[in-house]
């Protein structure tokens, strides 16, 4: 498999009034040619910003890329002119954004909206643009999708509305799409469906997927790989499966005994990961996650762990072998 | 669509009939009436027995709920009365001053246009910049400068000192389109002045506030280039507040409109209308009131329907 996109020590920083907020800090990851990757954590931890600056969408002022790189296709996207950007925007790389009711123009019809990144990236007449989305319509599993095309957002559900905005992302078949946190918005059975869905639709394009959320089941089911991460930073790395059988990071530990699972004793309480997610602000020193961890060390105050190979697909920033 | 339109407009009727019968009282209240007024200039009518038989003449010792039918159902039948002090019909004069008005608010608004969009496209695109900051401040002088004083410092500044345009006066356009463009230069300018300050301010907040939704991150995303995005999927959204304050705007312009008259001494509505007042010219001054009612009304419903258009949400359900 060949390597479609290489991360390596992005930075993106927030110049707010009342200081700075490292959202993105020197992280790194690769992604192959129609790979599913994860990015999974609790909310503020960077996920988002991290998939806004793979496409430099991050609004300027306050937020900019201070430093890294972003290969894409053999090129380095953060160096690119304004024009070839947009040309690699929702035509090679495609985003998937959450709250599908705010993120679709409410004033254009659905039909416009979806034509859009045919119209600007591919020379096709307006006519074979139009049979491509009537076709992509019903893929998502839009009914009636002629008259829906003339439809405006507000007269679709809130799962129509997550289609069709799936859609769009596949229209001008990306190698790689970004869902972030694609079904946040919808109840659960909706969420359920239109996974399946985009898993479908990447497999078959052979497109690649980084899939954003804070749902471990999600990522369990539907990821190659995970990246973990917290305050602004990548704290542990490893394939879908090997997360899920040994977690090493204390964090990666916490999240999954926080959450529910069929398997286990009903009667069993949840156990929350104590204290509050950090100030992004006034990080804590060390480690940013030393406030809230129980295995702390002395050194995990004053020393910032970096990643390390602990096997062949399995990284961790820790100072702490939590299985020993 | 078609019942959004007929609602609308029912509505209109029933606010005018209102504002015709507050319109009716509102001249009643001022004190003295036309013929105390004619008397006070043509001392040949100071004598009691002759005020009253004028007043009886014009149908004024009546019960004010018979003169306010009387006045409504003539009215609607286009029979607007004569003037009490010149004696001419009321609906001629109206007709005969009406294009110099309109001439007045088309070009206030020209200006306002001109003006106040790119200043608040500008201002919003260069957010927090010192080109916003010196746009903004501008705006609110422009809003905030009273339109008297400004019509006198222009005359002064563009009339006297550099003596490029015409102190006062009008000339039709069908007599000489360039000095007639001259002569509304300034009077629009001053009147169209808060109109334009006012918009650069709801252009760029508007803006602004659409540049950070959603859906224009989605249009970035899509790989739009930022001329394309503002055009396709900014400028409409941005527009709806904006609309509204052009509808309001263009009912506060009659404000502006009879004191630019009365300045540039433009033989318009609003001159016509203040002249009115001070002779008590019951007719006249009714008359004005009305379409200056009807000019607020005209100008909401077309903002209503302006909206439906730019916005689906209105339109469908």
């Amino acid at each position: 498999m060949s390597k479609l996109l290489e991360v390596k020590n992005l930075s993106t920083h927030f110049f707010t009034d009342d200081g700075l907020v490292k959202a993105v800090d020197n992280i790194s990851y690769s992604l192959n040619e129609g790979e599913t990757l994860g990015l999974v954590g609790e909310s503020g931890c960077g996920k988002s910003v991290n998939a806004l600056s793979l496409l430099r969408l991050i609004p300027n002022p306050p937020g900019k890329i201070v430093s890294g790189k972003v290969i894409f296709e053999d090129q380095n996207l953060l160096t690119l002119s304004e024009d070839d950007i947009c040309r690699i925007r929702g035509n090679r790389m495609a985003m998937i954004f959450q709250e599908p009711m705010t993120s679709l123009n409410p004033v254009m019809t659905i039909g416009r909206q979806l034509m859009e990144p045919m119209e600007i990236h591919r020379q096709m007449t307006r006519g074979e643009i139009q049979e491509r989305c009537l076709d992509l319509l019903k893929r998502v599993h839009i009914p009636e999708a002629p008259t829906r095309m003339n439809a405006y957002p507000h007269q679709f559900s809130g799962g129509m509305l997550q289609r069709a905005m799936i859609a769009m992302g596949l229209t001008c078949n990306p190698r790689l799409v970004i869902a972030d946190e694609p079904t946040t918005a919808l109840d659960v059975t909706i969420q359920a469906q239109l996974l399946e869905l985009m898993k479908d639709l990447t497999r078959e394009f052979g497109t690649a997927l980084i899939i954003i959320t804070h749902n471990l089941g999600i990522v369990a089911r539907y990821a190659d790989r995970v990246n973990v991460m917290y305050a602004g930073r990548i704290v542990e790395k490893s394939t879908a499966m090997d997360l899920y059988k040994n977690p090493r990071h204390p964090y990666t530990i916490g999240l999954m005994a926080s959450v529910p699972r069929l398997d286990q004793d009903m009667k069993k309480k949840l156990k929350p990961i104590e204290g509050q997610p950090p100030d992004l602000i006034h990080l804590p020193s060390g480690c940013s996650f030393h406030p809230r961890c129980s295995y702390r060390v002395e050194r995990c105050l004053n020393e910032t762990p970096e990643l390390k190979t602990v096997n062949e697909n399995h990284e961790i920033a820790c100072w702490v072998d939590v299985r020993t | 669509m078609k019942r959004y339109i007929a609602s609308r407009l029912l509505y209109s009727i029933l606010i005018l009939f209102f504002v015709s019968i507050l319109i009716f009282t509102l001249a009643r209240l001022m004190p003295g009436d036309p013929i105390q007024a004619a008397a006070m200039i043509n001392t040949d009518l100071a004598n009691p027995e002759i005020m009253n038989d004028l007043r009886a003449k014009f149908g004024l010792d009546k019960p004010y709920h018979e003169q306010y039918f009387l006045w409504l159902t003539d009215f609607a039948k286009g029979e607007w009365g004569d003037s009490l002090g010149s004696g001419e019909e009321v609906l001629a004069m109206f007709l005969r001053r009406l294009p110099v008005t309109l001439e007045l608010f088309i070009g206030a608004t020209f200006w306002s246009f001109i003006i106040g969009f790119p200043f608040g496209i500008i201002a919003a695109l260069r957010r927090n910049s010192w080109l916003d900051a010196s746009l903004t401040t501008t705006s609110i002088i422009g809003v905030s400068i009273p339109v008297f004083w400004e019509g006198i410092v222009f005359i002064y500044l563009f009339a006297v000192i550099l003596p490029i345009f015409p102190p006062s006066g009008y000339v039709p356009f069908s007599e000489s389109p360039w000095e007639n463009l001259l002569s509304v230069a300034m009077p629009t300018f001053v009147m169209g002045t808060q109109t334009a300050g006012l918009l650069a301010r709801y252009v760029r907040s508007s803006l602004l506030e659409v540049l950070g939704q959603d859906f224009i991150r989605t249009a970035r995303a899509k790989g739009l280039r930022e001329k394309a995005m503002l055009i396709r999927h900014a400028a409409r959204p941005a527009l709806l507040p904006v609309v509204t304050v052009i509808g309001l705007s263009w009912g506060y312009m009659v404000a502006g409109s009879f004191l630019v008259e009365y300045m540039f001494a433009i033989p318009g509505l609003g001159r016509m209308g203040v002249n009115a007042v001070f002779a008590r010219d019951f007719p006249v001054i009714q008359a004005t009131l009305v379409i200056v009612a009807l000019n607020v009304m005209l100008a909401n419903l077309t903002v209503d329907l302006v909206y439906g258009y730019l916005d689906p949400r209105v339109r469908i359900h």
